[in-house]
């Protein structure tokens, strides 16, 4: 593992060392003039002289401080704007990744022709930040961005995914490669203990719904998996208290701002791509024992007596199942899109539509997406806009089981290999009636439950059920926006995310759920969901922005009011009888239901002032009061300010004759940020009713907390954001301490103490997240063939200050847990010493002796448990290598993981030493003790007795990984062929997501979570599936 | 804007505001009784897992059969490891059941007590006194499971049950609210003794106190707690307490009201909801029980064909070693029987319907409490041991016998009570498995000593943290 972390750093620095310092662009400069009306005209080029489409062309007014007229580039890259007057006004020409041009217009001139340099450093990039934008040169807050454009078209089914790696401290894990499920993203790791960790996410200015639905037996969906990844216009993720206190008590955990695509005036232009995938699981299969091993290991396990015979399963008969090999497939996806974009300068929209169908790498998993937007955007005169975006989708997702199911896929690999998949068709009737009566084979031939390793036989859940979920979602957002004088505008957003779930499960008499019963005789289950969200969210914003001489001071002063009504309902209908007979309609019986709301609004006030002097010196404050339904009334109320400074030096004479030196911003910041993400009514000491013999039985719910206030985190932030050689190279440099206070955490209660609730709420205790994130953008060779590499690095140490003895555990058998001294989530368990090499026995830590050498025993039950790992990754980052010549483009985006661990709780079965007759991982065999004096770390093994199969350190590994995320291969057809097309630009591309792999890691694939986003349980493999490797063929077409 | 009310919830400090909400508070206290850590599971299952461990008398085990064979009693052949610990009687503090049996049993502890302490609304004084007698019945059956299972026997050879570690009795409503919970001081627990004497005392006051039949909703006898269950309940504890006398009083007292009847079928005790043979039961339907698919004691006694996971099976050499005789219709395993066999296993069919009710305790076991006692010295009983014991073999076609011995009684039990939970504190009780393995050491089951912490539960790590009073078995 070290090695390639080594051999990244070597690839680094030479592409550091290969750098050389070009040549500076010249600036247009010209004379003031003065003109009466007329018509400017010009034409955009890059620095290769390649006409730049769709470059906003803006005439602003120094002194009124306004836009004046505006337009687009057209097709050829030229443009044409009418002027009342040029008195005062300068041409501002912007593209995105291209510095801003200013030019200022001479007297006569009337035709500009300007070229536009490649902006490494993105400083005139405009981020949007809250609810204003900035320019990234004036920013001194932490935000992290990534475009649209770099991340299209990329096979992947969700947004997150393509953002995976490409943000320090921004930390993205797919549990599993089960698809469309829920995806963890801490943003400078977990700032709460018991709250939820995930971060807000404002799609075009509108908090969205987040918190997905449960689905009764699965994990919880994917929130923003309606979204189509091709509408992304940028990405930017707030991650400091001065950035995101605009957000106050939604924001401690980051803020993710998604910006989609609108229209842009000029020559209609439409897009249509298509790209073909094959997929794979990403990781390597694990290794189990085949049919004779499988004898032999019992065999073994037994003192030598044979436990299986190899025709265990039907005498006479050898069978041999590689169930792994049955349950993993390679399957395909496809995805088609269209977008549209055009519009006069006072009218613009932008329409698409995409379809994306793809098979999942687990047998029966599947997830298709459809989806429309549509943006209008129109100005009604000098100082009217309004402008709506609307997107539809609905998204369908064959689902499999949660892990810790017997019906889960992966622990299919507990089945026996002398079992078959079906009992075969040429063997005796009588014999073959014989097992169906006995119900290990159901009448298709398929078996049920495996006889010899006691297990369900998951393919029966596929063709004898289904768990359908389907979610149709409607984001709207509407705006308005007034200019009512130069300097003053008032903005109203108003946005409704609309979202129906509806899940359907159905069991056939041969699953395990829908086997009959004594009361059920005709067998089968059905499960019917609808979940309905819908939430409202509107906010009114007054903005000021005034340039007095070299002073640039902006105001902003806004309200906001979020209502958020959830509905669900769901019935259970068992007995359906003939497996043709499927949905709940069918049921001879009702045996399940629930309904009820779930509401919670928010109210808001902000502000926010920015000041700039003489373009170097920066000051933000912000404040933000919020008030939430599910605090009570005597805190009802939070306060989160911040403040920022930032010092442009690179804007200081002193540092002018320091040529190499193009940029350097040094910055700090200090704020409060809020979490409240916490059970709706967790407030509330609530009693629910249930039944019992069909009589009214009160069931206590939760224990009445004490009044307890806003968990808040207060971060600390420094700085420094350069730009070397006129910004060929540039980055940031960042340091941050964010203290987590007034945790409101879910806390053991002792069971003689409680009528049965667990866990209570209590606002104690503190936990700290320090860190330093890097970012390098290095353009290493600039001309014909073009090579540009990004760095990105994030460390990020979180430790528990004070829990006041609090205890907190999670994940399967309690392995993880809240220690104080201790990063959230540590492995806290009996530690594993490996073998007595008298006996083979296991060995554990009992205790320590005086002098620290470890006391062993082979009693478990002498065995405390003691600090064990670490699932937090020492550090994070991503590699992006770029590279251009003529129409060839290859992008090479590496990612890593390093120092975080891993427990497999699926350990105590899979390597048990024969404690179970589940399959066996293979190196039990060789390497396990036999005799007397052998030196192993695998105990004796022993049939149907618990050798060292314990929950310990022994099933803790190391996690670290360096994967390939993706690589995409593109060319553009040259402009000659494309002409004789008749078309206007011509792509074919090859993109591959997650191609290798390196890591030490045993199991399937080391991202892994399977208790999904929790902040404690971390680091958890359960039979959790493997990510998806996929290779795409693609292609787009311009018209 | 800002407010929210709780839909479809009551809060806690209105809780207890009328007479009908203290009785749905009481109904739920019996629903409790469906946990795993209740009689919904363990209380019924954990304890037979505990008789063997999966040798086999005499052999190896063959290729094959070898999961069918094994053991004497009950075989486990699941993959929950934490019946599996169970079954090796090698259970980890960690054990996920040694924690629903602890959370499940205080539960309802503590809504019997908070019920007891929050009469004010019950302004009917009969009513009052039913709803206390009921809470402490309830309250009494959880302590009574408690320290039966995390702590050593009251009676048996080398119990001291005034000096040997029980469990903590809670007779407090629990503290009111987060604050409450985390300032109460440590809870240690309480010596076997005075444990069982806090059960005798709740349970008396549940029998005096209780009519024979609990009218309060009308419905079967086996449904509430009434002055019988506390009766038949007493005659349990009794008799592990070795109180022979007490235990026959109270099992004379139960057989003697002439509320229940010995059924024709012995299984029917368990086929038939709240049948006239129930003396208490689990109330499970379709929509409302213990769990059907993952959990449940079905879902493990039952075989794949049957509804179930085939977890627990029943030995090839069980039938011998209880000594059934070939009439017997327990044995049959085609009509009426307590077995059946599926594939080449052989499978209890007790608990053989999730959807339907648990049986707790039953008529049977009065007869054969009653037997004993008189054996044991007893002179109160209106019938001979014989006609005790014969009482139950005869309707099961046995040979009816005469001059029964203690052993004879044991043996009866085992043949009858298998797969019910009592076997391992009967073995427990009268000094190890001899009676059912012929040869075994003294004072030993399954040769691990009676008196050895890996015949009981371990004190759940998760309460030992929370808790600094408690100390480790």
């Amino acid at each position: 593992m070290k090695q390639f972390f080594t051999l990244l750093g070597v690839v680094w620095t030479v592409a550091c060392w290969a750098l050389a310092p070009s040549g500076i662009a010249a600036e247009g400069t010209g004379n003031r003039a003065w003109l009466q009306s007329t018509t400017i005209s010009g034409a955009v080029a890059d620095e290769d002289g390649n006409p730049l489409v769709g470059a906003t062309v803006q005439a602003f007014n120094t002194q009124q401080n306004r836009v004046v007229a505006g337009g687009y580039t057209d097709a050829d890259g030229r443009f044409s704007i009418q002027l009342a007057s040029t008195a005062d006004v300068v041409i501002r020409i912007s593209y995105v990744g291209y510095r801003t041009e200013e030019v200022a217009l001479s007297q006569g001139v009337s035709a500009l022709e300007v070229q536009l340099q490649l902006d490494a450093a993105g400083l005139d990039e405009v981020l949007v930040v809250g609810y204003t934008t900035a320019y990234k040169r004036d920013i001194t807050g932490s935000v992290a961005t990534v475009r649209g454009a770099d991340i299209e078209n990329l096979p992947v089914n969700t947004l997150e995914n393509a953002l995976q790696g490409r943000m320090a401290g921004v930390q993205i894990t797919q549990g599993s490669g089960k698809l469309g499920q829920g995806i963890t993203i801490r943003v400078r790791g977990a700032a709460s203990v018991s709250a939820s960790s995930q971060p807000l996410y404002v799609i075009d200015g509108i908090i969205v719904t987040t918190d997905g639905r449960e689905s009764i037996t699965g994990e919880a969906t994917n929130p923003i998996a309606e979204l189509n990844p091709n509408d992304v216009e940028s990405v930017q993720v707030l991650k400091d208290a001065s950035a995101a206190a605009i957000y106050g008590s939604r924001a401690s955990n980051g803020v993710v701002i998604i910006t989609t695509k609108r229209g842009k005036a000029g020559k209609t232009q439409a897009n249509i791509g298509y790209f073909y995938a094959f997929q794979s699981p990403a990781a390597k299969n694990r290794e189990f024992l085949n049919a004779d091993e499988y004898v032999q290991f019992f065999t073994q396990a037994n003192g030598g007596v044979e436990v299986f015979s190899r025709d265990a399963f039907l005498p006479g008969r050898n069978f041999e199942t590689n169930w792994q090999d049955e349950v993993l497939q390679n399957s395909n996806a496809y995805q088609v899109d269209f977008n549209v974009s055009g519009g006069t300068d006072k009218t613009q929209v932008y329409f698409s539509a995409q379809y994306l169908d793809q098979e999942g790498i687990l047998v029966g998993n599947a997830f298709n997406r459809i989806s429309a937007r549509l943006s209008f955007d129109h100005k009604a005169n000098d100082w009217i806009k309004f402008g709506i975006t609307s997107a539809l989708s609905r998204t369908r997702n064959q689902r499999v089981q949660d892990d810790n199911a017997f019906s889960s896929p992966m622990q299919a690999v507990a089945l026996s290999p002398l079992t078959p998949r079906f009992f075969p068709t040429d063997e005796d009737p009588a014999l073959r009636q014989a097992y169906i009566d006995a119900g290990i084979v159901n009448p298709s031939g398929q078996i049920y439950i495996d006889p010899i390793a006691g297990y369900y036989n998951y393919f029966n859940e596929l063709s004898d059920g289904f768990q359908n979920a389907s979610v149709i979602r409607n984001l709207t957002t509407a705006y308005a926006e007034f200019s009512l004088i130069p300097w003053l505008t008032y903005r109203a957003t108003m946005g409704a995310d609309v979202r129906f779930q509806t899940e359907e499960i159905w069991k056939s008499r041969y699953t395990l759920d829908g086997a009959p019963t004594t009361t059920f005789p005709l067998g089968g289950l059905s499960y019917s969901s609808y979940d309905r969200a819908v939430n409202i969210t509107t906010n009114h914003t007054v903005n000021f922005a005034r340039q007095f001489g070299q002073h640039t001071v902006s105001a902003l002063v806004g309200f906001e009011y979020q209502d958020f009504q959830a509905t669900f309902n769901s019935v259970t209908g068992e007995n359906l009888g003939d497996p043709s007979f499927v949905y709940v309609s069918s049921a001879t019986d009702f045996t399940g239901g629930s309904s009820g709301p779930s509401d919670y609004s928010f109210v808001s006030y902000f502000s926010q002032a920015n000041y700039k002097y003489k373009d170097r010196y920066l000051l933000t404050v912000s404040a933000r009061v919020d008030g939430s339904s599910r605090f009570g009334t005597s805190s009802r109320y939070g306060f989160f300010p911040a403040a920022s400074v930032g010092w442009v030096l690179s804007e200081e004479e002193f540092l002018q004759g320091l040529s190499a030196v193009s940029f350097l911003k040094l910055r700090a910041s200090y704020g409060v940020t809020g979490n409240a993400e916490i059970g709706n009514l967790a407030r509330f000491g609530l009693v629910s009713q249930v039944q019992y013999r069909d009589q009214a039985a009160f069931t206590p719910g939760s224990i009445q907390p004490d009044d307890y206030q806003w968990e808040t985190s207060t971060t600390f932030e420094v700085g420094i954001d350069w730009g070397l050689f006129d910004n060929r190279i540039s980055g940031v440099v960042a340091w941050y301490d964010r203290q987590t206070t007034d945790l409101l955490l879910s806390v053991n209660v002792p069971a003689d103490l409680t009528t049965g609730p667990l866990t209570t709420l209590r606002n104690i205790g503190s936990l700290q997240n320090r860190g330093i994130e890097i970012e390098i953008t290095s353009n290493n060779l600039i001309g014909a063939f073009k090579w540009s590499t990004t760095l990105n690095f994030a460390s990020n140490r979180n430790q528990i200050l004070d829990l006041q003895g609090q205890i907190l555990t999670a994940g399967r058998d309690a392995a993880n847990r809240a220690i104080e001294g201790q990063p959230i989530g540590s492995f806290f368990l009996p530690l594993y010493a490996g073998v007595d090499p008298s006996n083979g026995d296991a060995l554990f830590v009992a205790g320590y002796n005086a002098d620290g050498t470890p006391i062993l025993t082979d009693d478990f039950f002498d065995a405390p448990r003691f600090l064990a790992g670490d699932p937090n990754p020492d550090f994070t980052g991503g590699v992006i290598n770029n590279f251009s010549f003529k129409g060839f483009d290859l992008s090479v985006f590496f990612q890593f993981s390093y120092g975080n661990e891993i427990y497999n709780g699926a350990g105590r079965f899979m390597t048990s030493n024969g404690w179970f007759a589940d399959n066996q991982t293979r190196e039990q065999l060789s390497e396990a003790w036999t005799t007397p004096g052998q030196i192993t770390n695998v105990p004796r093994l022993d049939w149907n007795s618990n050798n060292g199969a314990r929950a310990s350190s022994r099933y803790i590994y190391d996690g670290s990984y360096l994967r390939l995320k993706t690589l995409t291969f593109g060319y553009t057809l040259p402009q000659q062929v494309v002409e004789r097309l008749k078309v206007r630009s011509i792509r074919v591309y090859f993109s591959g997501q997650n191609l290798l792999t390196f890591t030490d890691y045993p199991g399937w694939d080391p991202e892994v979570s399977s208790l999904g986003q929790v902040n404690i349980g971390q680091g958890q493999d359960f039979y959790t599936a493997p990510q998806i490797r996929s290779a795409a063929f693609g292609v787009n077409i311009g018209l | 804007m800002l407010d929210v009310t709780p839909p479809d919830a009551r809060l806690l400090d209105e809780a207890f505001s009328t007479p009908d909400l203290v009785e749905g508070q009481l109904i739920g206290a019996y629903a409790n009784l469906q946990a795993v850590g209740s009689f919904g599971t363990n209380a019924k299952f954990a304890p037979d897992l505990y008789v063997s461990s999966g040798s086999v008398p005499g052999g190896g085990i063959t290729t094959n059969d070898s999961i069918a064979i094994a053991g004497y009693y009950l075989v486990w052949n699941g993959t929950f490891n934490s019946y599996s610990e169970m079954n090796g009687q090698d259970m980890a503090p960690d054990n996920a059941d040694a924690l629903n049996n602890w959370t499940a049993n205080y539960a309802i502890i503590n809504r019997a007590n908070l019920i007891l302490d929050n009469l004010a609304a019950v302004t009917d004084a009969a009513q009052a006194t039913r709803i206390s007698a009921e809470a402490r019945f309830l309250r009494a059956v959880a302590h009574f499971e408690l320290v039966r299972t995390y702590g050593h026997p009251y009676s048996a050879p080398g119990a001291n049950p005034s000096s040997d570690l029980g469990i903590i009795i809670a007779t407090a409503p629990p503290p009111d609210g987060t604050s409450g919970i985390f300032s109460a001081p440590p809870r240690p627990r309480n010596v076997v003794a005075d444990v069982y004497a806090q059960v005798i005392a709740d349970l008396i006051f549940a029998r005096d106190n209780l009519d024979e039949y609990n009218d309060a909703g009308g419905l079967e006898q086996a449904f509430r707690a009434n002055s019988l269950t506390a009766s038949a309940m007493l005659a349990r504890v009794y008799l592990l307490q070795g109180d022979y006398d007490a235990a026959g009083e109270e099992a004379q007292n139960v057989i003697e009201s002439g509320v229940f009847t010995l059924l024709d079928d012995p299984i029917d005790a368990f086929l038939t909801p709240n049948s006239a043979e129930a003396i208490w039961e689990v109330q499970n339907n379709a929509t409302d029980n213990s769990g059907t698919n993952n959990s449940g004691l079905a879902t493990f006694y039952n075989s794949a064909g049957n509804g179930g996971r085939g977890d627990a099976r029943v030995s090839w050499f069980f039938p011998s070693a209880a000594g059934y005789e070939s009439g017997d219709k327990r044995l049959s395993t085609t009509t009426g029987g307590f077995f059946y066999v599926s594939g080449t296993s052989t499978y209890c069919q007790k608990w053989n319907n999730p959807q339907s009710n648990y049986n707790i305790i039953r008529l049977a076991e009065m007869y054969l409490i009653r037997a004993e006692c008189t054996l044991r010295g007893w002179g109160g009983s209106t019938a001979t041991a014989d006609e005790d014991i014969n009482a139950i073999r005869t309707r099961a076609n046995a040979t009816p016998i005469t001059g029964a011995t203690i052993n004879d009684v044991l043996l009866e039990r085992l043949r009858e009570l298998c797969f019910e939970g009592e076997e391992f504190y009967t073995m427990k009780r009268v000094g190890g498995d001899s009676y059912l393995r012929p040869g075994a050491p003294a004072n030993t089951i399954d040769g691990v000593p009676i008196i050895d912490r890996r015949l009981l539960f371990a004190i759940p790590f998760r309460e030992l943290e929370l808790n600094p009073g408690l100390v480790q078995n």
